[in-house]
């Protein structure tokens, strides 16, 4: 497989004030510096997709917004599809589709198919070629109800689908999400999860996301990378450290106990509860994170 | 060319009509607010025979200018005055993820359609300026003016590439008041101020002064190429700077 995003030495600091009272921060405000990004190296291959997982202030987003151009990085190179993103944005740009969860690039006030036509000719996708386009992405992203009715108005869900085919119009090589489901619910969630499956399976294309929640990409990515505090603790398969336990819930006496043990080791303690009172969970991936958090 | 500005201009044209009350509110307050300034600046030049040595000609000569410097600067470049509101908020991020370049779509992405209502005071006043053979003056120094209120208004605008704010920078406001008026009122001091830190004399009176002197077309000319120079450095140095928001 080739390399496609190559990252070393990625640094980025913030210099924020620090309050020490409000006389203080008026006349002499002291200043820190926060490192968002400490020393991140990495690569992606053409065509994986990889989720960035982190707790809130990780570093995810300032990540993303370096491998995007947006912001320049202090430190570290970053070759991405064979540019340098902040120094030769303009070109790098034509084939990257970034969508940012927390922030839609829509216009509010005009239709999804306004949208399209605008956003289309930033990137020469305009006329007969969109409409074609979009007809071709019905397969895969039905947007066809509400295409024509203003932004403002549609659902998360909705309005996420429609961002995410403003970026497919123009077959980005890479597409770069930022916590796309926040605010879905578990049924949005699922069902963008799938779509993302199909549009790297169907269209070959590199995407990494981000996300604070391991187990809503657990069926997508086979490769995670965790930050915390700007660094990286994990870069590996999911697989790997997903848990070789379970918890255990049952009914003893009328008092409920829970247990944490080795999958192999369950039918045999089956055999001594009473199998009624039963239920048997996934432990949360938030807490196997929080091994690698420490 | 790229055909992004005409659908700029479709974009805004339908999002007008989604607010047309609106609009045409803003559109009737605009027309009576300018004509109560300019009845009341030409009717007080025109009892007291100009002021100082601009006569009462210059003085509608100057404001002509300086209204379609205005319809033109506000009007059709409405992106530039969201400019800081951007930069703050990190919205200025939806124009780095394009393949464009940033300054030129954030010129071109709003036109504000109200500025309709700036129309009926700008042939009023070339009415009363009764000068034909000018029109050409006054369209070429208009788009100059525009050229100059929207280039030092940027780089106000730039502040908060470099510095943290939560607030806009308002600069508008005392650049239209030095513009308001002819410099013969200003003393040396107030004149520099309101020719070069804000430069509101510039919008209106300057090319007054060059039909005056001609060799302040050297100062005016150069004062634009400056502005140029300046916006194109410290725009390109802010964008390194730029630090987006924290989310
Ligand atoms: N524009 C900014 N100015 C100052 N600090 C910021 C800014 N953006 C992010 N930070 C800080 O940098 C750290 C990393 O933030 P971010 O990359 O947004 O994390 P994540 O996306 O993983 O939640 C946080 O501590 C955050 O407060
Ligand atoms: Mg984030």
């Amino acid at each position: 497989m080739s390399e496609i995003i190559k990252v070393t030495g990625l640094v980025k600091h913030y210099r924020v004030k620090e309050k020490k009272g409000i006389l203080k921060d008026l006349f002499s405000p002291e200043f820190k510096n926060i490192s968002a990004v400490d020393n991140i190296s990495f690569s992606i291959d053409k065509g994986e997709i990889v989720g960035f997982i982190g707790p809130n202030g990780a570093g995810k987003t300032t990540t993303i917004k370096m491998l995007t151009g947006i912001l320049h990085p202090d430190f570290g190179e970053i070759i991405s599809n064979g540019f340098v993103p902040y120094k030769q944005r303009k070109n790098y740009l034509k084939k990257v589709g970034v969508v940012f969860g927390q922030r839609k690039s829509m216009w509010p006030e005009i239709s999804v198919m306004d949208n399209l036509e605008l956003i289309g000719s930033f990137y020469n996708v305009s006329g007969i070629k969109l409409k074609d386009r979009i007809k071709e992405l019905g397969k895969l992203i039905d947007i066809s109800d509400f295409i024509n009715q203003p932004f403002r108005k549609l659902s998360l869900g909705q309005q996420m689908k429609a961002e995410l085919v403003s970026c497919l119009v123009y077959k980005p090589d890479i597409l770069f999400l930022d916590e796309p489901t926040i605010g879905m619910d578990i049924i949005a969630k699922f069902n963008f999860i799938q779509l993302l499956k199909k549009i790297n399976g169907d269209e070959k294309t590199t995407i990494i996301l981000t996300s604070h929640d391991l187990s809503e990409i657990e069926n997508l990515c086979k490769r995670l990378i965790i930050i915390n505090h700007g660094k990286l603790v994990y870069d590996g398969d999911f697989s790997k450290i997903k848990p070789d336990e379970v918890i255990i819930k049952w009914e003893d006496k009328g008092e409920i106990k829970e247990k944490r043990m080795k999958k192999n080791k369950v039918a045999k303690f089956l055999e001594k509860i009473d199998i009624d009172t039963v239920t048997i969970k996934e432990i949360p991936v938030e807490e196997i994170i929080k091994e690698f958090y420490k | 060319m790229d055909n992004y500005f005409i659908q700029y201009f479709k974009t805004n044209v339908k999002g007008m009509a989604e607010f047309r009350l609106n609009f045409l509110f803003d559109m009737i307050s605009l027309l009576v607010v300018n004509s109560a300034f300019y009845g009341s600046v030409l009717y007080l030049a025109y009892t007291n025979n100009g002021f100082g040595d601009y006569s009462f000609k210059d003085i509608t000569l100057g404001l002509s200018i300086m209204q379609l410097g205005y319809i033109l600067g506000i009007g059709f470049f409405k992106g530039v005055f969201d400019m800081q509101e951007n930069i703050i908020s990190g919205t200025f991020d939806s124009l780095l993820i394009r393949p464009i370049n940033s300054f030129a779509h954030m010129l071109f992405s709003r036109i504000d359609f109200k500025v309709i209502g700036e129309f009926p005071p700008l042939i009023i006043l070339l009415f009363i300026l009764n000068d034909i053979s000018l029109l050409p003056f006054v369209l070429f120094f208009g788009i100059c003016s525009a050229v100059i209120f929207n280039l030092s208004t940027c780089l106000v605008n730039c502040i908060p590439f470099f510095i943290e704010m939560n607030n806009d920078i308002e600069s508008f406001d005392i650049t239209a008041n030095f513009s308001n008026y002819p410099p013969s009122i200003f003393n040396d001091f107030m004149k520099f101020l309101g020719l070069f830190i804000f430069p509101g004399l510039m919008i209106s009176f300057g090319p007054v002064m060059i039909l005056k002197d001609n060799s302040f077309a050297f100062v005016y000319f150069g004062f634009i190429a400056i502005l140029i120079i300046a916006f194109i450095i410290v725009y390109n140095l802010g964008l390194k700077k730029y630090r987006s928001a924290g989310y």
